[in-house]
């Protein structure tokens, strides 16, 4: 059994997308929009078959107003679940990444089993590069 | 009224800097500039939207960094300097009030291997269940007290 989608909650698609496919190299494997709501999948060129959905707030119509008001707010916040990424030179992504103006979390640091930096996506989201020895 | 979307955003931006930059004195208005608020909306927005006013988030990020050092061996007097306190008395009082132990004990428990669980943890995971919270004690192992 292996992992095929899992789901990231972005609050505007176009910006996630520039960072995500743009600026992290992902792979855009899905794209459909639908009644005012848009599914796009992203994947990594060496792994097409793992994929994260980037959703709309709330996902769905079928959420209520007052549940999508608390996950905007909790998205804008940082304290919805972000993403953990493997990479193989954190300082170089971390140079290109702040250059094109991401907000930093975290500077690379030596972590006793490589090396790590932190960013947020457009939407809030943390996303960790991890560089394993 | 309740803040938007795009003004926690802003408001996550300027905390991540003071996360960042801990070590340094808090300069709310420098802050507050960098993302486009007056110094005392931006104090009355944090408090909002966090729980803490910004001075308070960084006593509290600094106490954790603290807790970090003092569990992996440094002395209280080096944590206290390293994380940007410059006074020993008030960095103890500040530390033991959010605690529940002065610097000097929990450093003696660490030694001990009280914090040991914490070690199983990715840093950025223990970072944040090792924080300490202003509204009750810091998070205790698992089982008995």
């Amino acid at each position: 059994m292996k992992i095929q989608n899992t789901f990231l909650t972005v609050d505007d698609h176009d910006k996630a997308l520039a960072f995500y496919v743009d600026l992290l190299g992902f792979t855009t494997t899905n794209d459909v929009a639908y009644g005012g709501f848009r599914w796009v999948s992203i994947a990594s060129p060496e792994d097409l078959g793992t994929n994260v959905v980037l959703i709309n707030v709330g996902g769905g119509p079928d959420t209520s107003e007052a549940d999508r008001e608390a996950l905007a707010a909790l998205l804008a916040k940082g304290m919805l679940p972000g993403l953990v990424l493997s990479t193989g030179d954190v300082d170089a992504d971390f140079a290109r990444l702040e250059a094109a103006g991401c907000d930093v979390i975290q500077e690379p640091v030596t972590q006793h089993w490589g090396r790590d930096c932190a960013f947020r996506d457009p939407a809030g989201n943390m996303v960790r590069l991890n560089q394993h020895v | 009224m309740a803040p938007t979307p795009a003004d926690l955003r802003a408001l996550t931006r300027a905390r991540d800097l003071m996360d960042r930059r801990y070590v340094e004195p808090l300069d709310v208005p420098a802050i507050a500039a960098s993302v486009h608020m007056s110094a005392g909306h931006f104090h009355r927005s944090f408090r909002e939207a966090f729980g803490e006013t910004p001075y308070a988030y960084l006593m509290t990020r600094r106490i954790e960094r603290a807790m970090m050092l003092l569990r992996t061996g440094t002395s209280v007097t080096d944590a206290c300097f390293a994380v940007g306190c410059t006074s020993l008395g008030s960095f103890s009082s500040s530390f033991t009030r959010l605690v529940g132990a002065t610097p000097s004990a929990y450093r003696a428990a660490a030694e001990a291997g009280d914090h040991d669980w914490l070690k199983a943890l990715p840093g950025c995971v223990a970072k944040t269940v090792s924080r300490p919270m202003r509204s009750q004690p810091a998070v205790r192992p698992p089982g008995p007290a």
